[in-house]
């Protein structure tokens, strides 16, 4: 697959000298979902900070559509409009003032007409169902509003890439599932998405490329199949595995389901792999019942 | 500041544009300022009050806000009351040693004037902020020459205030929670610590949040739209013709310094 960020080699110290990156490479798949899994302090943050300029890599180099950034001030205008950052805390992002002249704020720096902010603004308020608190103030939101307000801010810049650090964190799981899936409508509609996250069982359900993080460093990368195809491997890798491959392989070692080949992915796969009556009748004839 | 707030946002008078409400206050304001007497600020006090109570704002909490002011108005216009040894007759006298201290019918009317039309001034911008989202000010001012900068400063002072008081609140209520304000030696050492905490968390904030604000384009200027309100030509004239009104009888009824 074509990528459209690169990143070679790329090490980052903290100016206090504590190194946060250490030699990253890593190809951000174009138009795809990818997710940066790891535990906190496994610079995931920092990796995604490196993607629109706001952090220089210390050693190594970052690429967007093959071009080397080099971190001009051109260049990183260029990579601001084109990767949008969705912060995990959304107070921190957000300016102030009513919904809507929050939502304005980006596309007003790209120096849009009057008229063409309106329509990013509404457009993005559609998408991100925001159009009844139009009018409210920021501050007066609950977080979960907040953190909504903070993705259509993004939104209304029409990014092509957009990255969410820990976008489902503090969220109820009905908001957290209404989120993935506004992330994935705009995949379809072409945006490269990329998340943070710790919760192994979102990533592999959601994310078509998993990058496994530990210490500034990339363990693994690859498909949810391509990672959790060998348990051994798993375990040696002390790799956090999600609920539904555990009990993947639980029904294979058990003999409770053979001949699967596909991995399944969210309960919902799983499940259909156990209540298959075709497959329970081959079961019982194998097992000789 | 955050009851005005609440209110500012619903109230009966929000959707009017601002440009109407802050035309009325402003002519308003001018003229408390010019009157010479205490008439003209006591018509436009009874009308700014009318119009707060019929935006829906309870007279106990617009009776609070304007007794704030009241107070330190009383303590200010004393001053200009009592004067020693003066040559009118005294209305009220005290004797101290070998002076007189005292009101004089002048220096109670002049007292009075100052007290009304002060008093007349402050209810004006009470119509004006308790009625008018300060967002919708903002929004006035972009339009107007005004400096950008200090229209930055005060947008993001807006927007960071209640997550300010929010963290204030948090750390409180934490230190409440392992009996941070059980005893007055205990009080001092967790108000140091929410200050300091205060402080430091606004150090961070404020560089992460120059992070944030630059993923979304941020470079030197804060710049944004919003759905443009219409103004009511009934509701400018009324506000316009009102507020002339006032000066008018102002300066009829004699101007301050002239």
């Amino acid at each position: 697959m074509e990528s459209i960020i690169g990143l070679e080699d790329v090490h980052f110290l903290y100016p206090d000298g504590t190194p946060a990156l250490k030699g990253i490479t890593l190809r951000i798949p174009h138009q795809g979902k990818t997710a940066l899994l790891g535990p906190n302090g496994a610079g995931k943050t920092t990796l995604l900070l490196h993607l629109n300029g706001i952090y220089r890599p210390t050693r190594g180099a970052v690429y967007f559509e093959g071009s080397h950034i080099r971190h001009s001030r051109s260049e990183i205008n260029l990579l601001r409009r084109q990767i949008g950052i969705v912060f995990q805390d959304p107070e921190l992002q957000l300016l102030g003032g009513t919904v809507y002249q929050d939502l304005s704020f980006g596309p007003a720096n790209l120096n849009l007409n009057n008229d063409l902010i309106h329509k990013r603004v509404k457009k993005a308020l559609e998408l991100s169902n925001l159009i009844h608190l139009a009018d409210r103030p920021v501050h007066s939101l609950s977080y979960g509003q907040k953190k909504r307000v903070a993705i259509a801010g993004v939104l209304a810049m029409e990014p092509r890439v957009i990255a969410l650090d820990e976008p489902t964190a503090s969220l109820d799981p009905c908001a957290a599932v209404e989120l993935m899936e506004l992330m994935d409508s705009l995949n379809a509609q072409g945006t490269t998405v990329i998340i943070s996250t710790h919760d192994v069982d979102l990533a592999v359900a959601w994310a078509k490329q998993l990058v496994i993080m530990e210490d500034g460093r990339i363990q693994l990368t690859g498909t949810a199949e391509q990672i959790y195809k060998q348990k051994l491997e798993a375990h040696r890798l002390n790799l956090n595995v999600p609920f539904v491959v555990e009990v993947y392989w639980h029904l294979i070692e058990t003999g409770l389901a053979t001949g699967i080949e596909k991995m399944p992915r969210n309960r919902k796969e799983l499940l259909n792999l156990i209540h298959k009556p075709g497959q329970t009748e081959h079961l019982s004839k194998a097992k000789g019942i | 500041m955050l009851l005005i707030d609440r209110y500012a946002w619903a109230n009966k008078l929000r959707t009017r544009h601002p440009a109407e409400k802050g035309c009325l206050a402003l002519f308003c304001l001018t003229a408390c300022l010019l009157a010479d007497s205490a008439g003209v600020p006591l018509m436009i006090m009874s009308v700014m009050t009318l119009l707060v109570l019929g935006a829906g704002i309870p007279l106990r909490v617009y009776g609070g806000l304007l007794s704030v002011p009241a107070i330190f108005l009383v303590c200010g216009v004393l001053t200009i009351a009592f004067s020693v040894d003066p040559p009118d007759a005294y209305l009220v006298k005290l004797f101290v040693g070998s002076h007189t201290i005292g009101m004089t019918e002048a220096g109670f009317n002049q007292a009075a004037q100052t007290f009304w039309r002060t008093l007349g001034a402050v209810s004006c911008l009470y119509f004006l902020v308790l009625t008018t989202p300060v967002t919708d000010i903002f929004a006035s001012l972009e339009r107007i020459p005004f400096p950008s900068l200090l229209l930055e400063v005060m947008i993001l002072v807006y927007g960071s205030i209640a997550v300010l008081m929010d963290s204030a609140g948090k750390i409180i209520l934490s230190q409440s929670s392992r009996l941070g304000y059980n005893s007055p030696r205990s009080t001092y050492r967790s108000v140091i610590w929410l200050v300091t905490n205060l402080f430091l968390y606004s150090l961070r904030r404020s560089a992460e949040m120059h992070l944030a604000l630059s993923s979304r384009g941020y470079e030197e200027k804060i710049r944004f739209v919003q759905p443009e309100k219409k103004v009511t030509p009934a509701g400018m004239f009324i506000a316009a013709s009102s507020g002339l009104f006032f000066i008018y009888l102002a300066l009829q009824t004699g101007v301050k310094g002239l």
